[in-house]
């Protein structure tokens, strides 16, 4: 080793200058994360990066739009920022409190599934069902963040997923930081049910217009294949127009970075709207009211790790700071030395008296119980909606709101730690298989391609009814009569209902027939006419002509279609109205059929009829009926012991060895709660502001309020839950001790008569005893 | 804290009444001097205790139903010292053994039971007030409707000493603290700060009802059975 020393010398120089540009790159990076103390908010004026960090130069023809991550990054590490509440639920190894689930809900199979990546108790991890983070982003990408699971490395990306295509849905800053009321959350949704993922933090702050769609685009494009000019109709590649005259001359443009957050782009995804209610009415919170933002509780530093604010989160991620964002963190301050121990904590927020509630309330009670959502009412615990689950908050001529899940508050729940809060309540319904004691649940996809045309019912009368407006040349909108209801399409392929009215019921002549709806009111589709007279009815027969041509233009149609009426059976032969051989049995309303080798098919059979009836112009999804064939059409050759079973209301269905549908309880339709922290009512409006009744009664709603199992099955076999029994309480106790409260006011009478002759007796021993020594009394006497 | 003061003050007070029992009775066999007072207490305790829990069983509640009870108190009278007794006798266990274990409160039927018995203890204290203080300020005389257990009871009266006039009117003014306190207790108007106040004051004069009480029987009953 000739040259040792020398190339000792040169590692060393290069270990030197490695770690110092280490240290320099770390000082930097910290630099960057740390506060200057300055209480302003710097301005904006940024250049547009895109993914591939590229300036974006608004002029150029195919821009790309911008990415957070290398837009945002000069100033903000997007790393550490990853890391924050919104962003890390797959990642994060402390679940906390439970929160609010993402439920997955899909109407057609009666799937109301409550999915988190958190481990939180009762709620299914999305892998336990096989959803991937693609399927993940598809169902709930319309309110997410972006970030986490909707951004994966390379190696996570599954073969079925597009992500190549759509690109991956970084973290959209501006959705939570933009002040400018261009900022859309509908353009945000809309983006990502077109798979355009890259595009949609770019649309949906306005910076920029956004055409096409991905998720019409091949599985093999990618971002280098660029625009496809001969498709500019369908497959059209997503493409960003950006506002130029927005940009300087230095191609920079302006965030309209907020202080602080807006309530308002909070409540993009975390509204709750008790149902039915209107906006006109609706209850504020009476911290919002009073002016304190969201964001003044929940605050968080650059790495976006977010004060969640309920009691013992302190503890858990050891931050003594977080106790100070609680309900006593503001209106009770710890340190009782101050003031007479009545100070309160920041703001000086109002220090709570609670006179006339024993101590015992603040160890078994959080504060929301009293003063947090809904007001219990005396029956019902109160229905709500919230942007997450029934997807509010996305406008546009479209509904998008969804009615189920059907969830409910305030439902007084138990928690780990024994402390009793008011939480929202959903009933899950899944199909599922058993798997030793456990049920799994099946996709939807699976149910669907197992049920067919078992769960499409209301569809196939909508496709007869659109064809039949379509093309059937008729006055008026064709709908179907069932039993004194007409059926009739509306805008989102559902079936409306209303009833016949009095005259038109009475000329109703059988349960089922197909009529048209007009300014006057309901008409046969076919008008009467006799097909046996000499002189054929022209006007009957173009029309028996055109529905028969609407309905042949219906897909996958068992056979033929033919009309039958009174003795007369029509068909299409070659395009021209056909009478055939007489019918045995003459019908005397029009009936619409399928004829298939001789064999008649109702267009609408009598299954379909039941189940429209039933079903049509209510939440229910499900018939009892429609979940046993698709039972026995799930468990196939297998039988009844193959374990398919349909979860719904709190209880499991199943079907027995003789194929009856037959229902249980089994953990797995156990309700799914979770704590609700919002809509604080002051104490003027807290429960417990009419005295103990308020709660503690025999037959106190507080107690003894019946919870009911809701689900997508129409059934009367539901679980049926006494509130009392979420708080781990024992019903006669408290039927007993709600009882006592009727005597309460003599019970106070009496002692306070004892209290007062006791007191009178001692005071006539005190005066004897001031006699004894003074003699007053013995010399009056005397 | 207040567990801790609580078995103190009754380990204390058991002691030293059992102490003046030992002495007494010693004194009376002229067993020993006063500057012995204190040799063979700790023998005679033991053997006190191992005779009381040898002798239980249902002579012993009868000999000691019919000597404490039925020859003192004449009559319906002595249902209400009955209940009295024995609704303090509830209170002070329930709320006492859930009071040494700071972890759990008084809770269910055993809290609806002393709520209930509370009430019972109050309107029994509140009578047996009115048919004794009289003998209690040292101006005790028989009516002349007392019949012959009275006799004895009222003899038994005019012999008591100054400690059992002390413990009774104790036992009485801490029974009305109580009292008011379970009754501010039900009421709105008291902040959450001053009904831990109250509660607190509650226990500590439900301790002095325990304490009082403890020295009232042994005066009334076995100190005086002693003498007599």
């Amino acid at each position: 080793m000739k040259h040792k020393k020398e190339i000792f010398l040169i590692f060393f120089s290069i270990l030197w200058v490695w770690s110092e540009s280490i240290c320099e790159v770390a000082q930097t990076e910290e630099k960057k994360q740390t506060w200057d103390g300055s209480q302003t908010t710097a301005v904006h004026w940024l250049q547009l990066k895109d993914e591939l960090d590229q300036l974006i130069l608004p002029s150029e023809s195919f821009p790309l739009p911008y990415s957070s991550r290398y837009s945002c990054a000069p100033c903000h590490d997007y790393e550490i920022i990853r890391q924050g509440l919104h962003f890390n639920a797959d990642s994060d190894s402390k679940p906390g409190r439970p929160g609010e689930p993402w439920v997955w809900v899909e109407p057609r199979t009666g799937t109301v599934l409550p999915l988190s990546y958190r481990d939180w108790p009762g709620i299914w991890r999305p892998h336990e069902l096989g959803l991937t983070s693609w399927d993940f982003t598809l169902l709930f990408g319309r309110h997410m963040t972006g970030g986490g699971i909707s951004e994966p490395e390379y190696e996570e990306m599954t073969p079925e997923s597009r992500w190549m295509v759509s690109g991956k849905l970084e973290i959209n800053c501006m959705g939570c930081h933009n002040a400018s009321r261009k900022q859309s959350h509908s353009e945000w949704a809309k983006q990502v049910l077109r798979h355009n993922f890259r595009w949609a933090a770019t649309a949906s702050s306005g910076l920029g217009e956004v055409g096409g769609m991905a998720s019409r685009l091949p599985g093999t494009w990618d971002l280098y294949d660029g625009p496809n000019p001969d498709d500019t109709e369908w497959a059209v590649v997503p493409s960003v127009r950006y506002r130029s005259h927005e940009f300087d001359s230095k191609h920079r443009v302006f965030f309209d970075i907020a202080p602080a957050i807006d309530d308002q782009r909070c409540l993009a995804c975390h509204s709750v709207s008790r149902v039915g209610e209107k906006r006109s009415t609706t209850y504020e919170d009476v911290h919002s009211a009073a002016g304190i933002g969201c964001v003044d509780c929940h605050r968080n530093n650059i790495d976006h790790n977010m004060i969640r604010g309920y009691a013992g989160e302190a503890e858990e991620y050891r931050e003594a700071t977080r106790a100070e964002f609680t309900c006593q963190g503001c209106h009770m301050d710890q340190d009782l030395s101050k003031r007479g121990g009545k100070t309160s904590g920041r703001l000086g927020a109002p220090y709570p008296e609670h006179a006339g509630i024993p101590p015992v309330h603040f160890e078994s009670l959080s504060c929301t119980v009293c003063h947090a959502g809904s007001l219990l009412e005396r029956s019902e615990v109160t229905p709500v909606r919230t942007s997450r689950a029934n997807r509010l908050g996305v406008y546009g001529v479209a509904q998008w709101f969804t009615v189920w899940p059907h969830i409910v508050e305030p439902v007084f729940v138990r928690d780990q730690a024994g402390v009793i809060s008011p939480q929202r309540l959903l009933w899950p319904a899944f199909w599922g298989k058993r798997e030793g004691e456990d049920i799994i649940p099946l996709q939807p996809s699976e149910v669907e391609a197992a049920a067919g045309e078992l769960l499409r019912v209301e569809e196939a009368v909508v496709s007869v009814l659109k064809a039949l407006a379509l093309y059937g040349e008729i006055e008026g909108i064709p709908v179907l009569v069932i039993a004194g209801k007409v059926y009739e399409p509306n805008v989102d392929e559902r079936l409306e209902v209303s009833d016949l009215r009095g005259g038109e019921k009475a000329a109703s002549l059988s349960e089922m027939y197909w009529a048209r709806k007009t300014e006057e009111g309901i008409h046969p589709l076919i008008p009467a006419f006799d097909p046996d007279a000499e002189e054929p009815d022209m006007d009957a027969e173009m029309r028996v002509q055109r529905v028969l041509e609407a309905l042949a233009t219906l897909e996958g149609t068992p056979g033929n279609p033919v009309v039958m009426y009174k003795k007369a059976r029509y068909r299409l032969t070659e395009g021209y109205l056909e009478r055939g051989e007489d019918l045995e049995e003459a019908q005397d309303e029009a009936r619409l059929v399928w004829e298939k080798n001789e064999e008649i098919i109702p267009v609408v059979n009598a299954f379909q009829v039941r189940t429209v009836k039933a079903l049509a112009g209510n939440d229910y999804t499900l018939t009892e009926e429609q979940v046993k064939l698709i039972l026995k059409s799930l468990a196939g050759t297998e039988g009844v012991d193959s374990g398919f079973v349909y979860i719904s209301g709190g209880k499991v269905f199943c079907l027995d060895q003789e194929g009856i549908l037959t229902d249980d309880n089994h953990p797995a339709a156990n309700p799914v709660t979770w704590p609700l922290g919002h809509r604080i009512r002051p104490a003027q409006q807290a429960l417990g502001i009419n005295g103990c009744k308020d709660c503690h009664l025999e037959n106190s709603a507080f107690f003894f309020n019946r919870i009911k199992g809701v689900g997508p099955l129409m059934t009367e076999k539901v679980e049926v839950r006494s509130a009392h029994t979420f708080m781990d309480l024992g019903k006669p106790y408290h039927k007993l001790f709600g009882l006592s409260f009727r005597m309460r006011p003599l019970f106070k009478v009496v002692l306070f008569i004892a209290a007062l002759v006791l007191g009178l007796v001692l005071l006539m021993v005190a005066l004897k005893l001031l006699d004894h020594y003074t003699g007053l009394l013995t010399k009056r006497k005397d | 804290m207040f567990g801790i003061i609580t078995v103190f003050s009754i380990l204390v007070l058991w002691l030293l009444l059992s102490f003046h029992c030992y002495r007494n009775s010693a004194r009376k066999e002229s067993k020993i001097s006063s500057a012995d007072a204190g040799k063979g207490y700790f023998s005679w305790l033991a053997n006190r205790v191992w005779l009381w829990f040898k002798g239980l069983g249902s002579d012993y509640a009868r000999d000691r139903y019919r000597s404490w009870i039925t020859q003192r108190y004449p009559g319906r009278q002595r249902w209400v010292f009955i209940c009295l007794g024995l609704s303090l006798v509830y209170l002070v266990l329930s709320g006492f053994v859930f009071a040494l274990i700071n972890s759990i409160r008084l809770f269910g039927l055993l809290l609806l039971l002393h709520v209930v018995l509370g009430g019972v203890f109050a309107v029994c204290l509140c009578w047996a007030v009115i048919l004794r203080a009289r003998f209690y300020i040292g101006e005790g005389q028989a009516s002349p409707e007392t019949n012959a257990a009275s006799d004895l009871a009222l003899r038994a009266e005019s012999r008591m000493g100054w400690w059992r006039i002390v413990f009774f009117w104790i036992f009485v003014v801490s029974g009305v603290v109580v009292i008011i306190t379970a009754w501010f207790q039900m009421l709105p108007q008291f902040s959450i700060r001053t009904q831990i106040v109250i509660l607190t004051v509650h226990r500590y004069a439900a301790l002095d009802i325990l304490l009082s009480g403890m020295a009232l029987f042994y005066f009334s009953l076995v100190a005086d059975g002693h003498e007599r």
